[in-house]
């Protein structure tokens, strides 16, 4: 009975080869963002506003008379109306279902203050109990 | 079974084996003193008849682990294994509908007299795949050592995505797209590359594969539903992520809600895994098998600590949830003799019977090997063989390549 793979010749691994290249080349992709994301609806300033006038029923960036967006990045989670974020998130058009997806929010509809949209898995306890996820 | 201790070293090995994708070969020490992972020169040779045999356990031992897993749902014995309540209708679930499932890997004591005997079962999140499937096979095809190799893992593998796929294709009417997820706090490379090695194997069974880092996957709180950063639904996600952990965080209520809707995303491992990966296994597994005269000689005595036989002075102990090695304990005549650290333990502990791993001693000291025997799609898929210089194997040890019926060069 064959024990070993049919064809006695090297494995064709591209993603693999490509994977370790990279690795050893010093970019490893993929783990450099692990800060949580986090969205809130703002005003022009970066001042956390109502989540209504981010609502994408309420005519696409503009509600309330001013321009409001979704403002994605790596803050806290909960903070109250009134605060200022600093800059450096990313502005996202509450009208833009794409961006949005994009994003890793809902396409459409109202985005609570703070939803956590990311980050939910690899944070918790488990991870770290000081030893690799594999076995 | 034989460890030949002055193989041929390849030149340039080490740049070799990091370029086929064992970049976490170099182990740091505590210390801070930098070895290779992989040994070069040394292996393991094998007869035929005995590889035969280890596949005819492992095959055995599978099937112990099913009816061990109908024993444990059958009988609602959930609360003995500290799974918690939440987690148990996607248990069942899977266990009935056995969505895909890729592999596991069986960790053997084994010295080719005695019968192998079964130590423990990774069978949710297991590593050591790329130096297994990929690093070892192409020492064997370079070096020519050996008739052959116990390793059809990379044909397996790729078999068991194209059947598990297609299954899930004919009864969703979806072609999946697959995500394969590793942790991002995971910065040796190892789960990354067994990641990227899995994808080889999904692409190679025809379907698309996409990595993702588990702290990326998204959840959609308007429909409950999982998406990577660009919108894709993730329609079947390999997780190197143990489900003890996936459960514990905070989008794990939402992963075991939306498993149970219609369209859910399929999680490879499946839930039921966690009736495997735990070590509560163990005593199960000698409950239900230890008397059988055939099965019962794979099986080492194992009870739950709070069952543990009076007369016990010397035994390994092991916690319920551990990994590589953390919090197991040797204790002799009553005293822990060797214990390794960690922050497992509080869940609870198995005991097993004190086998001492053999020793192939070589110049340089002892060598104490685990046999690592894989199962792809519920088959016999080969093999990968740790060792240490103690006889607790953690993640400090060393990868040895391995033959069947080597010849020594006249």
């Amino acid at each position: 009975m064959a024990v070993s793979n049919r064809v006695r010749a090297a494995l064709t691994t591209t993603v693999l080869a490509t994977a370790a290249t990279g690795f050893m080349a010093g970019c490893a992709a993929g783990g450099e963002d692990d800060e949580e994301q986090v969205a809130y609806c703002t005003d022009e300033n970066g001042e956390i506003v109502d989540e209504d006038l981010c609502d994408d029923d309420g005519g696409g960036g503009f509600g309330g008379g001013g321009l409001f967006f979704l403002y994605l990045g790596g803050f806290r989670s909960g903070l109250p109306v009134g605060t200022v974020l600093p800059p450096g998130g990313t502005r996202i058009n509450p009208g833009d279902s794409v961006a949005r997806q994009r994003a890793g929010l809902p396409a459409t509809g109202k985005v609570s203050a703070g939803q956590r949209v990311s980050g939910g898995i690899g944070s918790g306890i488990g991870n770290r109990a000081g030893t690799g996820a594999g076995s | 079974m034989r460890r030949i201790e002055s193989g041929i070293v390849r030149p340039g090995w080490e740049a070799e084996i990091e370029s086929q994708g064992l970049v976490y070969n170099r182990t740091h020490l505590p210390g801070g003193a930098v070895r290779s992972y992989w040994r070069e020169g040394p292996f393991y040779d094998f007869s035929m008849a005995e590889v035969q045999e280890l596949e005819g356990a492992v095959s055995q031992l599978f099937q112990m682990c099913v009816a061990a897993g109908d024993h444990l749902v059958d009988n609602d014995l959930f609360d003995r294994l500290h799974i918690p309540p939440m987690a148990r209708p996607q248990i069942r679930r899977t266990w009935a509908e056995e969505p895909p499932s890729i592999y596991g890997r069986f960790d053997l004591r084994y010295d080719g007299e005695g019968p192998p005997k079964l130590l423990e079962f990774n069978a949710d999140t297991p590593t050591g795949l790329v130096e297994s499937a990929v690093t070892q096979w192409n020492w064997h095809l370079f070096t020519g050592q050996g008739r052959d190799q116990w390793n059809a893992l990379h044909d397996t593998l790729v078999s068991a995505w194209r059947r598990n796929l297609t299954r899930w294709e004919r009864r969703t009417g979806v072609r999946p797209r697959v995500h394969l997820a590793w942790t991002s706090e995971e910065t040796s490379g190892e789960d990354r590359m067994t990641v990227a090695y899995l994808m080889d194997t999904v692409v190679q069974a025809g379907y698309e594969a996409i990595e993702l880092v588990v702290e990326d996957i998204v959840l959609d709180d308007g429909d409950g539903r999982f998406y990577d950063q660009q919108g894709r639904h993730l329609d079947v996600v390999f997780k190197l992520y143990p489900w003890e952990w996936l459960v514990e965080d905070e989008f794990g209520p939402a992963v075991l809600a939306d498993g149970m809707r219609p369209g859910g995303t399929t999680w490879v491992e499946p839930a039921y895994k966690m009736l495997w990966s735990t070590k509560a296994l163990l005593p199960v597994l000698w409950q239900l098998f230890g008397t059988d005269p055939v099965l019962g000689q794979y099986l080492l005595p194992a009870y739950f600590a709070d069952e543990m036989p009076s007369t016990w002075r010397t035994y390994v102990r092991k916690p319920l949830w551990g990994r590589e090695g953390a919090n197991v304990a040797i204790v002799r005549d009553g005293e822990v003799t060797v214990q390794l650290p960690g922050r497992y333990g509080t869940e609870g502990f198995v005991v097993q019977e004190f086998a001492p791993l053999p020793d192939f001693a070589g110049v340089d000291g002892p060598h104490h090997p685990v046999l690592g025997a894989w199962v792809v799609d519920g088959e016999p898929a080969g093999l990968g063989i740790r060792e240490s210089d103690g006889l607790i194997t953690d993640n400090l040890s060393f990868f040895v390549p391995h033959t069947i019926d080597f010849t020594a060069p006249r």
